[in-house]
């Protein structure tokens, strides 16, 4: 999805919520991200979320080797991110984000993406000591770490959104229901 | 060492945490909070605003820390139950769960992770995929001739600022 002057399209005008909304989607480091475990807990863990505006979804990969969060999509879609750490994202008295969504996972392992060279740089920009880690790393200790490059694609699709000005701690700031 | 006991000394290396559970829908709801130690209730005092819709039932308390730069980072977990009281809500942990941080961490993540991706591709009769490691080459290559530029640009703008 691009806009009239054919410049990428971002999460506040796919979505129609606030610039500062869709500034904290593209800026933060990091989202926390649930899933439903099989007795129903809502298990949390810090993740990095990619915002893909073409087909209005996130992005959200984990190695086969940590892969509880795609097996518990698997069992039941229903997860959240909360955008609620600006740390190091430049980012001064930002809202707090929460999207809840239906994600996929698939059982196989997708081939490199499009936009995968994009993304990856954009994590060595924001983590640059995996720059230091890739550069320094000789063959064979490489083999032993790439069960981490083996990844699942796991899609998320919002269907509400809601941000807080205050921290959250009262009626949301917005909503938007998709 | 009780859950309670190992969630309060661990919460205080951190600001504030983030505390899920679920709404009437079944979809987790997560948000922020300063759970206050209840040592007497073996629970934590949490705000929850209603706002948010949440049940009482399955929870799960997280805090994590990176720094300015995506590293140094560090968390863990509790599984629990939020549950309604007189004043207020309670989470109830269960359960610690490790997350990162430390050397030990580091290799848990790495020993069993390798263990489980092979398994992973067996019970599935997949076989492992190529790393790109060219690809992964470029990236870093670009991310640091980016990071250069950014610096440079900063370099210059602080010089200005000095000359103007």
């Amino acid at each position: 999805m691009t806009t009239t002057d054919g410049v990428a399209a971002d999460f506040a005008q796919v979505y129609g919520v606030p610039a500062v909304v869709g500034a904290v989607v593209r800026e933060f480091r990091s989202c926390e991200f649930s899933t439903l475990a099989r007795d129903g807990t809502p298990v949390t863990w810090p993740t990095l979320p990619f915002f893909d505006p073409t087909n209005r979804r996130f992005l959200i990969t984990c190695s086969i080797g940590l892969a509880q969060k795609a097996f518990n999509i698997r069992r039941d879609g229903r997860v959240a991110m909360l955008f609620s750490n600006p740390t190091g994202s430049g980012l001064a008295s930002s809202p707090l984000v929460l999207i809840q969504g239906d994600a996929e996972a698939p059982e196989d392992l997708t081939p490199l993406a499009e936009g995968f060279m994009e993304r990856a740089q954009l994590v060595f920009e924001r983590q640059p000591v995996g720059i230091t880690m890739i550069g320094v790393m000789p063959g064979p200790v490489r083999q032993l770490v790439d069960w981490y490059g083996w990844r699942i694609f796991i899609h998320v699709r919002p269907r509400r959104i809601r941000w807080w000005s205050d921290g959250g701690s009262q009626r949301s700031s917005g909503e938007v229901v998709v | 060492m009780s859950a309670w006991r190992r969630v309060a000394r661990e919460l205080r290396n951190y600001d504030s945490a983030v505390l899920s559970a679920r709404d009437g829908a079944g979809y987790p709801v997560t948000f922020r909070c300063l759970p206050a130690p209840d040592p007497e209730r073996g629970a934590f005092r949490v705000h929850v605003a209603d706002a948010l819709g949440v049940i009482a039932g399955p929870a799960w308390l997280l805090c994590h820390f990176h720094d300015d730069k995506f590293w140094s980072l560090r968390s863990f977990g509790a599984r629990g139950r939020l549950e309604p009281a007189d004043d207020g809500w309670l989470f109830r942990p269960t359960a610690f769960v490790p997350g990162m941080g430390g050397i030990a961490a580091m290799v848990r993540m790495f020993v069993g992770g390798r263990r489980r991706a092979y398994r992973y591709l067996a019970v599935r009769h997949l076989q492992p995929p190529d790393i790109r490691w060219d690809l992964l080459n470029v990236a870093t290559a670009r991310a640091k001739q980016h990071l250069a530029g950014n610096r440079g640009d900063r370099h210059h703008e602080a010089e200005a600022g000095r000359v103007g």
